[in-house]
């Protein structure tokens, strides 16, 4: 027996090495499919959200998750949370790689698990591919340009709206374009005027609607920030706004996409200029009023507290869990004007060990947090568990 | 053609495989440490008792003089850039600083930014009871009443032992320190609060003994990914402290004695 393994194993050892490489090289393959193969997933029958609170909603972060089942695995767990929305990242760069070549595997499972669930989509869309950015005339150009789109290729973003929403017509009923235009990072580090991103709308808004006449155009979706005209980080978000109004942002926009925190501050703290917090949203909504926009909504697509225990701008865990859904019944009762508030966010696929992690409502291994279980006894009217 | 040739360019590419695995980078912390006989230690000195600052501004805590104590062993004195929370790795991999001692929670996906040395503490979830009645694990409080923090860690594994245990009352508090008067008050049977808490509890309060770990956090020192032979340095220290008692000593020092 032995004598016989080892007569095999010289023999195959005295093949040609190119031929040894190659079976080493299957082999590996194989065992390395065997071990990597994908459970199994049924998308499985339609499914309907029960909630007494249909204003609950929560961005989720599928955009890097990989397997299909961690996908299903969450979109379940924000409809058992009582949530009726998700807000999602669809980044162009990751579906056009190459003018004109969509791949749109990953948002169609991602959509197609959110429908089964019973759940309303907003989708985000953002992200410049490779191909439409300026080539890079530094390293340091190179490092900055992840978002950095020159207002001469706004018609291939645009281009990018309309295939979305043709292709999602029946599913998804609103899209955000861009992410914080009022944030330099969101333009690669360029200038953040707002003219710019009413330029932006102007070739997205109508593009939208061509490939889906009744899906909303969100917009907005401002950073709250307290930076000053001229700084090279962003600007105000009000201030941002008031310029938008001026450049003609009234006629290329649906609803008003807000984000809005509440960082130390309880949620019936008064909003000012000068102050973040969870009410600023109400200052904003003041300026849409002001401009003749009363009748639009507004979405809260971000929103939520942190409890980290080292971060500045965090609270404790039991203040977490009541200012968020305080605020939740805030909105409800006084805010007529906004449609859904999604919190900032579901879970994300891996952890960051710092306090991103700490704004989340269930840890990365799907274990709900304290949160999470008491935002949904909320929204499902449940019996809360005692806030001690 | 000669049939060896195959062989040979493909046993090349094996060694070359090989010996790109056995590449060891650039120690540039280490070795300008060396030359400068300073050891620049990064660190977010607002988290007493780990790291905080005097009335002179100089930094003081565990983690000081756990820094100061690594410097000596390894014939480097220490000095300290005090950095914000969000900027500590940052700082590390452009080179400001040659170590984060800061109370770090390793972060073994974070191997691109850093590497974490030997751990020195642990900051997980642990149980606070009497010491007249220790605990010895969670399964010990069945039908018992277990303080936390409200939506904080130990609230989570309450809630997931509740579904464990046939009965376990969870009382729930604003903070850790609440969850420690609620043992003491009799309100509760133990408080499972995080390892900060849990020492500096049982470090003020006679009456109380450490339960069991329930979960493990580790806090470690955290080098540059290139720093191979200072994050080897750091080790040898850490494990002398372990082993003669320094790390005890400070534990009592910062915390106060320990049950």
């Amino acid at each position: 027996m032995v004598a016989s393994l080892s007569r095999r194993i010289a023999g195959f050892m005295a093949r040609p090495a190119p031929a040894v490489v190659l079976r080493v090289m299957i082999v590996l393959a194989m065992l390395q499919a065997a071990v990597h193969r994908p459970p199994y997933v049924v998308v499985g029958a339609p499914q309907a959200v029960e909630t007494e609170h249909p204003i609950l909603c929560v961005h989720t972060r599928l955009t890097d998750e990989v397997e299909e089942w961690k996908i299903q695995r969450s979109l379940q767990m924000v409809r058992e949370m009582g949530a009726t929305t998700i807000v999602e990242f669809f980044p162009w760069a990751y579906i056009e790689g190459k003018p004109g070549e969509y791949h749109w595997e990953h948002s169609d499972m991602v959509i197609e698990h959110s429908h089964a669930q019973g759940l309303r989509v907003i989708a985000r869309l953002g992200t410049v591919p490779q191909w439409a950015q300026p080539i890079p005339q530094s390293e340091q150009e190179a490092l900055s340009s992840l978002n950095h789109l020159e207002s001469d290729r706004f018609d291939e973003f645009a281009r990018f709206v309309e295939a979305f929403t043709a292709r999602y017509r029946d599913e998804v009923d609103a899209v955000i374009i861009w992410n914080e235009p009022n944030l330099a990072f969101e333009w690669g580090y360029q200038d953040t005027s707002p003219e710019q991103y009413v330029e932006l709308l102007r070739q997205a808004y109508p593009a939208a609607h061509r490939g889906n006449p009744d899906v909303k155009v969100l917009a907005g979706a401002l950073a709250p920030t307290l930076e000053p005209v001229g700084s090279p980080n962003g600007m105000d978000d009000l201030e941002y706004l008031s310029r938008l109004y001026d450049a003609g942002f009234a006629e290329v926009y649906d609803a008003l996409a807000v984000h809005t925190y509440g960082f130390r501050f309880p949620p019936d703290d008064s909003p000012a200029p000068d102050v973040l917090n969870f009410r600023r949203a109400e200052l904003l909504r003041a300026i849409m009023v002001g401009n003749g926009d009363g009748d639009k909504p507004v979405f809260i697509t971000e929103s939520g507290w942190n409890d980290h225990p080292r971060w500045t701008k965090a609270v404790r865990s039991g203040q977490r869990i009541t200012y968020t859904i305080d605020a939740l019944k805030l909105a409800e009762q006084d805010w007529g004007w906004a449609d859904a508030v999604c919190l900032w966010a579901l879970r994300y696929p891996a952890p960051v060990r710092s306090w991103p992690d700490y704004f989340t409502l269930v840890a990365d291994d799907f274990t709900p947090k304290p949160i999470y279980e008491e935002v949904q006894r909320w929204a499902r009217g449940w019996e809360a568990s005692g806030d001690g | 053609m000669n049939r060896s040739l195959p062989r040979l360019v493909a046993l090349c590419f094996l060694v070359s495989i090989l010996l790109a695995g056995c590449q060891h980078p650039h120690d540039l912390a280490w070795e300008r440490s060396r030359q400068s006989g300073v050891l620049r230690v990064g660190t977010d000195a607002s988290y007493p008792p780990f790291e905080t600052l005097d009335a002179s501004g100089a930094v003081i805590g565990f983690d000081a003089d756990l820094a100061r104590e690594i410097g000596q062993r390894i014939g480097l004195e220490v000095s300290f850039t005090n950095l914000s929370y969000d900027g500590l790795y940052d700082a590390l991999i452009v080179g400001r600083v040659d170590v984060l001692i800061s109370a770090l929670v390793v972060a073994p996906e974070a191997e691109q930014k850093a590497v974490f040395s030997h751990a020195y503490f642990d900051i997980g979830e642990q149980l606070v009871a009497p010491a007249r009645a220790p605990l010895t694990g969670m399964e010990a409080l069945e039908g018992l009443r277990v303080a936390v923090e409200y939506g904080a860690e130990g609230d989570v594994l309450a809630r997931q032992w509740q579904r464990r245990l046939r009965a376990l009352e969870i009382v729930r508090c604003p903070d850790s320190s609440t969850a420690i008067q609620a043992v003491l008050a009799g309100e509760a049977d133990a408080a499972l609060i995080d390892g900060i808490a849990a020492r500096l509890a049982v470090g003020q309060h006679p009456e109380l003994a450490h339960g069991a770990t329930v979960e493990n956090v580790p806090v470690a020192v955290a080098v540059h990914p290139d720093s191979t032979t200072l994050l080897a340095e750091v080790n040898t220290a850490l494990d002398e402290m372990q082993a003669d008692g320094t790390i005890d000593r400070l534990t009592a020092q910062w915390f106060g004695p320990q049950r």
